[in-house]
């Protein structure tokens, strides 16, 4: 048995005279005419009329007996109708498939929805409903859907101007709509359809995404591409982690000699060495004096290749200070400079050091008067394999910049969103 | 957006291999100084100190 939509009984409008169609033969109430918009008893064989048509005829997007297959069963169009709340408004495409019953294509003139009319009430427990397992949470508040146009044949009595009071609960990608009048209520719980599905279905012009309020039921693609993205990122921090193992140079100290440093502001020169370097690297050069009390040392560094003369210059300072103003005590300086030299290549060098002491007088502040400091000494160790911790945070930060642009355009999809649903 | 996540997969490998480069030749922009660049850096504006900031 394959599941095709039914067969077709012809007949004519006992109001104009129009050819007509009834493709839900005993199912249907209700035909509105193709020609004249005249509502049709459809379950009596004289087709006695009910309702002279209100305005003038719109032909649907989706023309009324074309079919489509969703999720491989085949649906017929068999009515239209359209519906208002305040400023929105939206269509419903009633199809048909005498195995399968009805279904919905809800179009909200952005998206297609498919919906189905439950046979059971989900839960409701405050404002979420549960159904199957899951929570669809309240969306927007309480609003009458009045029916503004019909068309084509329905399975229960429908007329302009009818009115349900619905309530909606939305799962992003499905949505639970609640309709209720006085005397009966029902449940739907409608998909939406992905992107093109329906259109290329029924052979009509594509939706393009544009930047028009999302569905209230829509979920957004930023979300499900910012998840992909942050796997992608992780997965490549991981491997960064990795390469750092694998590739960092483990911090061998090649020299470390103690160098004397008088505090007269006069500039000295000593040389160290050699430094044998087996391969391209880099080396963090750190001064550490034995004392440095209210005064600062100079430090200019030459890396000089032996072979080639060629010298990498660099400098750094070590300056401690301390003492007490009207605020309390402070203290500022980095006595123990650390400084890194980057992809010097394969050779051997000698570290040029030129190295003056300076002690503060603190003339015209609040420093507190301290006697100068006695010369002394300044250890230097150089060590193979400086640490770059920015390289590291920097990689990071640009592999975070994508899945951080979908994360804010999620949140603006999702705003959008429900700001749409509060505007209804 | 497919494009987006395939180009993204592609920068994400492309910064794991200049990472590992950079950690296996010891480069960084970030050093003080680079003998990529011939020398220099580290204190071309600013050489050595004239006493705390503290005034």
């Amino acid at each position: 048995m394959s599941d095709t939509a039914g067969s077709v009984r012809a007949l004519n409008c006992t109001n104009c005279g129009g050819p007509l169609q009834l493709r839900a033969a005993g199912y249907t109430t209700d035909l509105v005419c193709f020609h004249c918009g005249s509502t049709l008893d459809a379950t009596d064989p004289d087709l006695p009329l009910i309702q002279k048509a209100a305005e003038a005829l719109r032909q649907p997007e989706i023309s009324l007996g074309k079919r489509a297959k969703f999720d491989g069963i085949e649906w017929e169009a068999g009515g239209y109708l359209e519906r208002t709340s305040g400023d929105s408004g939206w269509s419903e495409y009633l199809l048909f498939n005498p195995y399968h019953g009805y279904r919905f294509l809800i179009d909200d003139g952005r998206r297609f929805s498919l919906g189905e009319v439950l046979d059971r009430a989900p839960e409701v427990v405050g404002s979420t409903a549960n159904l199957d397992g899951k929570a669809y949470s309240e969306f927007g508040g309480s609003y009458w859907a009045r029916v503004q146009f019909v068309v084509g044949e329905f399975y229960w009595r429908v007329a302009i101007g009818e009115a349900v009071q619905v309530e909606d609960y939305v799962l992003p990608g499905t949505i639970l709509s609640h309709e209720r009048t006085d005397t009966e209520q029902t449940w739907t719980r409608a998909r939406m359809l992905e992107w093109g599905v329906a259109e290329k279905a029924f052979g009509i012009a594509a939706r393009s995404p544009g930047y028009a309020p999302p569905s209230a039921h829509e979920a957004s693609l930023y979300g499900r591409w910012f998840w992909r993205s942050l796997v992608i990122s992780v997965i490549a921090i991981l491997a960064l982690l990795v390469a750092s193992v694998m590739f960092e140079d483990k911090g061998e100290i090649l020299l470390t000699q103690d160098v004397p440093v008088q505090m007269d502001g006069q500039d000295r020169t000593a040389k160290l060495g050699p430094l044998i370097l087996s391969h391209q690297s880099s080396i963090a050069v750190k001064a550490s004096p034995f004392t440095l009390d209210n005064a600062w040392i100079d430090l200019d560094y030459s890396l000089v290749d032996r072979r080639t003369q060629e010298s990498y210059d660099v400098s750094a300072v070590a300056e401690n200070y301390y003492g007490q103003d009207s605020d309390g005590p402070w203290r500022e300086g980095n006595a123990v400079p650390e400084t890194r030299v980057a992809s010097i290549p394969a050779g051997t060098y000698d570290l040029v050091v030129t190295i003056g002491g300076h002690t503060w007088l603190g003339q015209g502040t609040y420093f507190s008067a301290q006697p100068a400091p006695a010369d002394g000494m300044v250890r230097i160790a150089i060590q193979r394999g400086a640490s770059f911790p920015e390289n590291y945070w920097t990689a990071i930060l640009l592999m975070l910049i994508w899945p951080g642009m979908l994360l804010f355009l999620h949140y603006q999809f999702e705003k959008r969103r429900r700001m749409a649903g509060e505007e209804d | 957006m497919r494009i987006g996540t395939i180009l993204h997969a592609l920068l994400c490998l492309l910064i794991v291999c200049a990472y590992a480069w950079a950690a296996s030749t010891g480069y960084s922009p970030f050093a003080d100084a680079s003998g990529r660049n011939g020398g220099g850096g580290g204190g071309f504006f600013f050489h050595g100190s004239s006493g705390p900031r503290h005034k």
